[in-house]
């Protein structure tokens, strides 16, 4: 019986890797993501009050963070490799400096989501990572497998 | 050393080289102990930032933004769950394709040598 057990956990496993990034980084990804889409409106905000980007380039960039919510939700890989998190990622920090400023929240709390913010990107870097390349190291088409 | 001794040495030797069944199981055996032992030094790593986010919560207590703070901890610690997870999982899953090629290894030599 503990045999069998033990031969059960490793065959289990032989699964895990897309299991993990199927089942718990994606989820925590998304979840995070609902509040680095407010922080990233509100660095684009600042930065048209700022004058640093005019309104077409802000409408541009709002229309990608919700391009990127809509790939996490759908987990959609193909979706999530266009989904340029690099630009999105500054007006997520500017947003909190911004809250910061505006007193809106504490340095120490900021401090905190600037921790999430540094999270979301190397969870995003996984998923990049294993859209191309499966824990075998051996490249396969993009959703495959997948409806 | 008698020769009856030498013989059954040799039959028990035979026996256990070319037991494939015992030698999968035992390869099995030490797999899973191993993923074992990973698991638990993912979950106490995890563990251990899900107390250093809560110490950090508990400096701001007050401070304006509290809220948004408990919101991006829990983020932190599912964040990191996963990236843990997910090492940890890539490492298991490279040990099952050795596991594989182990089992793989012993069939082969068991063949080679006629015995299967």
């Amino acid at each position: 019986m503990r045999r069998k057990s033990l031969l059960t956990l490793v065959l289990l496993a032989a699964c895990a890797g897309v299991s993990v990034r199927d089942h718990v980084l994606l989820p925590a990804a998304v979840l995070a993501y609902e509040s680095l889409h407010v922080e990233i409106d509100r660095g684009i905000a600042d930065g048209v009050a700022d004058g640093d980007i005019d309104q077409a380039s802000a409408d541009v960039l709002l229309e990608l963070a919700d391009h990127l919510g809509v790939a996490l939700a759908s987990g959609d890989r193909a979706a999530l490799v266009s989904a340029p998190w690099a630009t999105l990622e500054v007006f997520a920090k500017r947003g909190i400096q911004d809250m910061i400023d505006d007193g809106d929240i504490s340095p120490g709390v900021g401090a905190l989501l600037m921790s999430r913010v540094a999270n979301f990107r190397d969870t995003m870097a996984q998923l990049l990572l294993r859209v191309s390349l499966p824990a075998s190291g051996v490249p396969v088409a993009i959703n495959q497998g997948k409806p | 050393m008698n020769d009856k001794n030498t013989v059954d040495d040799f039959a028990d030797e035979i026996t256990e080289l070319f037991d494939l069944k015992a030698q999968f199981l035992e390869l099995f055996k030490d797999e899973a102990i191993a993923m074992r032992d990973d698991l638990v030094g993912a979950a106490d790593k995890v563990a251990d930032y899900s107390v250093e986010q809560a110490t950090e919560l508990a400096a701001l207590v007050g401070q304006p933004g509290f809220a948004k703070a408990v919101r991006a901890a829990r983020d932190n610690v599912l964040l990191k769950s996963g990236l843990r997870l997910t090492a940890q999982a890539d490492a298991s899953d490279a040990r099952f394709v050795g596991l594989v090629h182990g089992a793989l290894s012993l069939g082969a030599r068991a063949l080679s040598s006629g015995l299967v």
